[in-house]
């Protein structure tokens, strides 16, 4: 970018030009900048360009972990993210974090035997009016013991929907938390 | 792929006792996981103590079994006469799900453990 006998400003405005003008795809837009700021000739220095983009990130997340209380720790950091990437407000994060992780718990405790090996899994989902996350798992709940209902409870008083169904396959936990009419994607 | 909370404890528990009131700080994140390292702290509790404070100030996570061991807490001291006290800071995930949860809000103190502690020994001299 710096040239012998120009202030760096010029160098920095012709790379801006070169990057905004350029193709798409990163690696021919790597070629035309290199060209560009390069100016086509052998420079004495060493020249490194770093370009990075910007993926935007998929409304959806998806997490499979193993059915063990360890792995609670790794949904809550994974649906956190996902939660402030899109831009889910304090309130948001912690209904949903606290929600998703009890039925991540229920599926730990209530779905499965001593056996390891099983997973569960989760599906996040969010548009501008809601956020839904679905806790799957393939086995059969046994019924709670002893104050077992608190997290269901729980889940109830911080979601706006909480469905739990029943069947061959397993059992699905829906949860759903309506978002005000100005939460909105953020642009990638 | 082991998840990679094993390789560190999720959470950190100190028990201490200050004037005849027992101290038990937690930071970290509290779940099914690890909630009987707690729940050990809780009920390894002097029979002489005054009561027991719950430092929660450095809790980034707690859930439902944590809730029913706070409330279990606050049950089996009052039976014997000793008082609760549980710091959370305004807005933290401790004070929300305690709040949400409809937890005696006679336990609940807001800025730190010395305040917790007195309120323990002026409640206590209250009753005698």
């Amino acid at each position: 970018v710096e040239r012998r006998g120009e202030i760096l400003d010029v160098g920095l405005e012709r790379l801006r030009d070169a990057v905004l003008a350029g193709p798409q795809a990163l690696d021919a837009l790597c070629s035309q900048v290199l060209r560009v700021a390069l100016n086509g000739a052998g420079v004495p220095d060493d020249a490194a360009l770093l370009a990075v983009r910007r993926v935007p990130q998929s409304p959806h997340l998806k997490v499979r972990l193993p059915a063990e209380p360890e792995s609670l720790a790794v949904v809550r950091e994974r649906l956190g993210r996902w939660l402030t990437e899109g831009g889910a407000d304090p309130d948001e994060r912690f209904a949903v974090t606290v929600a998703a992780n009890e039925a991540c718990a229920n599926a730990v405790v209530h779905a499965y035997g001593p056996r390891p090996g099983p997973t569960m899994s989760l599906v996040g989902k969010r548009a501008a009016g809601s956020i839904t996350i679905e806790v799957s798992d393939s086995g059969r709940w046994r019924a709670p013991r002893g104050r077992g209902g608190r997290g269901l409870d729980l889940m109830e008083r911080l979601m706006d929907e909480v469905h739990v169904s029943h069947g061959e396959a397993g059992t699905t936990v829906r949860l759903r938390k309506n978002r005000p009419p100005a939460a909105q994607e953020p642009s990638a | 792929m082991r998840p990679s909370a094993d390789s560190v404890a999720l959470a950190r528990i100190e028990q201490t006792v200050v004037d005849d009131v027992s101290l038990i700080a937690v930071s970290g994140e509290v779940d099914i996981s690890n909630v009987k390292d707690l729940r050990e702290a809780a009920y390894a509790l002097p029979n002489n103590a005054l009561g027991v404070v719950v430092d929660l100030t450095q809790t980034r996570f707690m859930d439902s079994t944590t809730v029913g061991l706070l409330f279990d807490m606050h049950a089996n001291l009052a039976r014997r006469r000793q008082a609760l006290r549980v710091v959370c800071p305004e807005e933290s995930v401790p004070r929300r799900l305690l709040e949400v949860t409809c937890f005696p809000a006679d336990a609940l103190v807001e800025p730190d453990v010395t305040a917790a502690v007195a309120s323990i020994r002026l409640e206590l001299a209250r009753a005698e």
